[in-house]
């Protein structure tokens, strides 16, 4: 299960989070086989002045349009497929009109077991 | 020390809020033998658009009551001990959140990388 963080400033309409959620997703089916079924996310909104970045850091150039995304995923996908899921959330935003400059993202990775998808049970743990 | 974030959908009173929360710190304090002090929380409420879930993955039929839980902890407890954390939330929360709509992840992180206040590691080991 991967849960996905996603912030951005406030101007957006909700169909166009929507879009931007419902492309994440997507993005994350194609590359690194999430399950489509397995969709858990959050989108914040944020005031200009709780909404903070650099717009030039390593030299890409940054908008009020950036997207901060923060997936924490189980760990053990390769650096290859955590390369191909950057590449392809780029490519399916960009499709929506977000820049490729405006898209950070970052991947906290956790074990299987570390999750819970209801009833308080682990149910990606190892069997006893 | 815990770090928690609690997302869930707009409507609940503050006081359910609030007993949302305490329901999750008393689990944490049941299941891995968190100190009652040691409570740091962070509360989001979110609109229809902001808060996505699919109602049925894994034969859970979840409802739009459902609360996320992440929990930054200290890395290095049990799998039995973790587990735990999972069933006693879903156990405090009853009542207030049917346990289908009780998600939860754990996020394990070095003792080192936590400062309560002052500027200071205050798990770090000594030089």
């Amino acid at each position: 299960m991967p849960f996905v963080r996603i912030e951005l400033r406030k101007g957006r309409t909700a169909e166009q989070r929507r879009a931007i959620s419902d492309a994440v997703h997507a993005a994350m089916v194609e590359t690194i086989n999430v399950p489509p079924l397995d969709k858990f996310q959050v989108v914040t909104e944020h005031e200009a002045g709780d909404f903070v970045y650099d717009a030039s850091y390593l030299d890409i150039q940054r908008t009020d349009g950036l997207v901060m995304i923060q997936i924490t995923l189980n760990v053990g996908r390769t650096v290859e497929a955590r390369q191909a899921l950057y590449k392809g959330l780029a490519d399916k935003l960009e499709n929506l009109g977000v820049r490729r400059q405006d898209l950070l993202v970052n991947l906290v990775e956790t074990q299987k077991e570390n999750w819970s998808f209801g009833n308080g049970i682990a149910q990606y743990a190892p069997k006893p | 020390m815990p770090l928690v974030r609690i997302d869930l959908r707009k409507g609940r009173p503050a006081g359910e809020r609030r007993a949302i929360a305490d329901g999750v710190h008393q689990a944490l304090v049941e299941a891995i033998g968190i100190p009652e002090q040691d409570r740091f929380q962070v509360v989001t409420e979110h609109d229809e658009a902001g808060l996505i879930f699919d109602p049925t993955y894994l034969g859970i039929s979840r409802s739009d009551k459902v609360v996320f839980i992440q929990i930054a902890i200290s890395v290095g407890r049990p799998v039995e001990k973790r587990t735990a954390i999972f069933e006693r939330i879903a156990a405090r929360l009853e009542g207030l959140v049917r346990p289908e709509d009780v998600l939860v992840n754990l996020v394990e992180t070095q003792k080192e990388n936590w400062s309560f206040g002052n500027g200071i590691a205050q798990y770090a080991a000594k030089p």
